[in-house]
């Protein structure tokens, strides 16, 4: 006789789901693992913290990642490739000076490849690779095999970075449980839940990039009210002061040398007054003070954003009750300083160590997502999203600072008699016409029965998820014909871009306005005169030639001020032209009766 | 073009009653206890369906929410449920009742150059938006939906314009 065994159904117990946190940064990206909210950020096998996000090639193609390829930089025929994070989502005019490192850009069918000792690899590969190395990391750490994470990127990205990222660590096998702002990560970190209720800001200045984002924080809700930044300022600029300063005074230098030095004078000004270098026939020394009146205008941008985010969200420097530090370079003195007087003695937050505090806001959000409680995250989307609408204006249909995830739906129509598709182009920006935003997709809701303009129901909608993806429907209601489609990450929209598009965009408020005005009236024009022609061509015979002759001369008239972009004196004409067009038909209207009766 | 999503009653979703001025504090209450109960965070180990409806419900929330907390979509959505649609932003500018009030105080901004100038125009504008406002909510209470439009025309413009006061006020302090 066979024994079977039987187990118990409550005995199978359901695997305990281990989930990371990462943040994936532009110099070093950190992995952290919270359980029962104690996180821990871990090491790698070097015993760093911070895992360097270098990836080098040596002239044998073997490829290392993290602490190994910063250890072969010296080697000297390996290529490596620093801050990849700045290429995510940018095509090959964007690459600035970081990338001064790789001779070789390729770009292929719009995706930028680097080529490194002959082996060419495409930032979302290179990416890919540097995520495999942290994910080795946390799996080591913790004895078993992890692939659930939830990933850091920065507030401005929009869906294309977003998609690069989410795909390039699906890539080697994670399952991205979702993304977050990092700044959001970061207020996450401080638990800030044990506190009743509040607004606090997060000031984030990395090695990169610098952002600012505001959060109204009750009962264990976190609320994004409001984000900006500059994806191009951070500490990185103030290695490169230091770096100009020592080139004035130490002959021969290589500037990739300075910089090097620049980042080291940096650090030491932290703790020290002055700091001193000795270079093989001189010196070099530079006091706090002089590095301080160098760096001004940086650390005045960083404020300047900070008070335009404030007024973005409505609210003063007395309505914050804390400040949040992120980023390594938040350490210089004066930084803290100038917030303490610009916050008039609030609280500042900073006692988590500020380069790992996103990761460890990542770990926490990973526990809450794998329990399905904790602190709750609502962020918002950074950019508006829109479509090009008639006389190439651009339509918001996700405004800024919106929270996610949302979803909008408008209705469109045909504008032509018998039209069977409708051309959607899908735009991301806050400027008024379509083409100074960037273009994220096209599509084409094909299969519309011919129908008279204005009869068929075309709803669109936008809906952004919990991590930021934008997917884009369109359906026509009358035949329920169905279109959808999804941000596809080849090439979109550059940090900077953001915050071009920003700038740009206060900058063009009036200019757009009353281009978006002139615009309309030129639709408005355009309308009446081919209205007013096919009249009067039409009834060529029953009005005089005088009168023939009056219109014509209106509506050239017309057609001229259109040109002349003078939208007052386009709409008088136009009115003028309306009016006498109607005096005209009702004349006509008088003689039929005339003729009918005699 | 008309927007799609005017079909649910914001107030409803937060069991207000409605009403221009409103508890604002029940309204924060009821968004965040719904948004910890319902949000995608909440349903990551759940089935598909009900991550879609989590989705559909956060997104319904954070609408009606944005809706609720601006003082002008407030006045349009109450008019909208009555069945009173007006034109958008760039129609109302336009409207010759609002036109020529406009005009006069765009210049006196154009011309304003010293910090006190752009405050005191912005004082005064804050000071008509509080009258539009309560004016706005006595024609809706009596159901004068006319006038009822015709303030919420005059918040548009003004709230227009005070967004362009604090630009030329972040000018002038740089």
């Amino acid at each position: 006789m066979q024994l079977l065994q039987i187990q118990e159904p409550n005995a199978i117990k359901e695997k305990r789901r281990i989930a990371v946190g990462i943040d994936f940064g532009t110099t070093n990206s950190l992995v952290a693992y919270s359980s029962n909210k104690e996180p821990r950020v871990f090491s790698d096998s070097h015993n760093n913290k911070k895992i360097p996000s270098i990836l080098s090639v040596s002239i044998n193609q073997e490829i290392s990642i993290g602490s190994e390829a910063e250890n072969s930089l010296n080697e000297d025929k390996s290529v490596f490739v620093r801050s990849i994070k700045r290429l995510i989502g940018k095509n090959k005019k964007d690459i600035g000076r970081s990338f001064s490192s790789v001779e070789n850009i390729i770009e292929r069918n719009g995706k930028i490849l680097l080529s490194l000792n002959g082996l060419d690899l495409s930032v979302e590969e290179i990416s890919a690779r540097i995520l495999q190395k942290i994910k080795e990391t946390a799996s080591h750490n913790l004895g078993e095999d992890v692939s659930d994470i939830v990933v850091t990127v920065p507030a401005y990205f929009d869906e294309v970075q977003r998609r690069v990222v989410k795909t390039a660590a699906e890539s080697v096998g994670m399952n991205v449980m979702r993304m977050i702002n990092e700044p959001t990560a970061a207020a996450l970190a401080y638990q800030l839940d044990k506190i009743d209720k509040g607004t606090y800001l997060v000031y984030d200045l990395g090695g990169g990039t610098f952002d600012v984002s505001i959060l109204d924080i009750q009962k264990g809700v976190f609320k994004v009210v409001a984000t900006g930044g500059d994806s191009d300022l951070g500490g990185d600029d103030f290695d490169y002061l230091i770096a100009q300063e020592i080139e004035k005074e130490v002959e021969d230098i290589k500037f990739s040398a300075a910089l090097a030095h620049g980042r080291k004078i940096k650090e030491h000004l932290t703790e020290e007054k002055s700091h001193k270098v000795l270079f093989d026939n001189t010196s070099f020394n530079i006091t706090r003070r002089h590095f301080e009146d160098i760096s001004k205008d940086l650390l005045d941008r960083t404020i300047k954003i900070t008070r335009n985010t404030l007024s973005d969200a409505d609210l003063d420097y007395d309505n914050i009750s804390g400040v949040i530090l992120v980023g390594g370079s938040t350490r210089m003195p004066f930084v803290k300083e100038a917030l303490i007087s610009l916050f008039k003695g609030v609280k500042i937050y900073n006692s988590i160590n500020p380069d790992e505090v996103v990761a460890i806001g990542a770990s926490l959000q990973a526990e809450n997502l794998t329990q399905g409680s904790g602190d709750l995250l609502l962020d918002v989307t950074p950019l508006s999203l829109g479509l090009e609408i008639m006389g190439g204006l651009n339509e918001k249909i996700i405004h800024r600072n919106s929270t996610i995830p949302c979803s909008v739906s408008k209705e469109f129509t045909t504008y032509e008699n018998g039209q069977t598709g409708l051309k959607l182009h899908i735009t991301q920006g806050e400027r008024e016409m379509a083409r100074d935003c960037r273009s994220l997709a096209n599509f084409e809701l094909k299969g519309i029965p011919p129908m008279e303009a204005g009869n068929p129901r075309i709803i669109v909608n936008f809906t952004i998820d919990a991590d930021g993806l934008l997917t884009v429907s369109a359906e026509e209601k009358v035949t329920g014909v169905k279109q959808s489609v999804e941000v596809i990450p080849t090439y979109g929209l550059s940090g900077e871009d953001v915050e071009n598009s920003l700038k740009q965009s206060m900058e063009n408020m009036q200019r757009d306005h009353e281009a978006r005005l002139l615009t309309e009236s030129k639709m408005n024009a355009e309308k009446t005169t081919s209205r007013v022609s096919a009249y009067i061509e039409k009834d060529k015979g029953l009005i005089t030639e005088a009168e023939y002759n009056s219109i014509c001369v209106k509506i050239a008239l017309v057609k001229e001020e259109a040109i002349s972009n003078n939208r007052l004196k386009l709409d008088n004409a136009r009115k003028e032209l309306e009016e006498s067009i109607e005096a005209l038909s009702a004349l006509r209207l008088q003689r039929r009766v005339g003729e009918l009766e005699g | 073009m008309i927007d799609n999503q005017i079909k649910i009653d914001c107030f409803s979703v937060f069991g207000l009653k409605r009403s221009y001025f409103f508890d604002a504090e029940a309204l924060n209450t009821s968004y965040i206890n719904q948004q910890s109960e319902s949000h995608p965070d909440r349903f990551y180990n759940a089935d598909d369906k009900s991550k879609a409806e989590s989705l559909k419900k956060t997104a319904e929330l954070n609408h009606a929410y944005s809706v609720l907390k601006s003082d002008e979509m407030r006045a349009r959505h109450l008019l909208e449920l009555e069945g009173i649609y007006i034109s958008g932003e760039a129609e109302i500018l336009q409207a010759p009742e609002i036109l020529e009030e406009a005009f006069e105080l765009r210049e006196k901004l154009a011309s304003a150059d010293s910090v006190e100038e752009i405050r005191a125009l912005k004082n005064n504008s804050v000071e008509d938006m509080k009258i539009y406002a309560e004016g706005f909510n006595r024609n809706y209470q009596n159901k004068e939906f006319e006038e009822a439009s015709f303030m919420y025309k005059k918040m548009v413009y003004k709230k227009k314009l005070i967004k362009e006061i604090n630009l030329k006020y972040r000018e002038l302090e740089e």
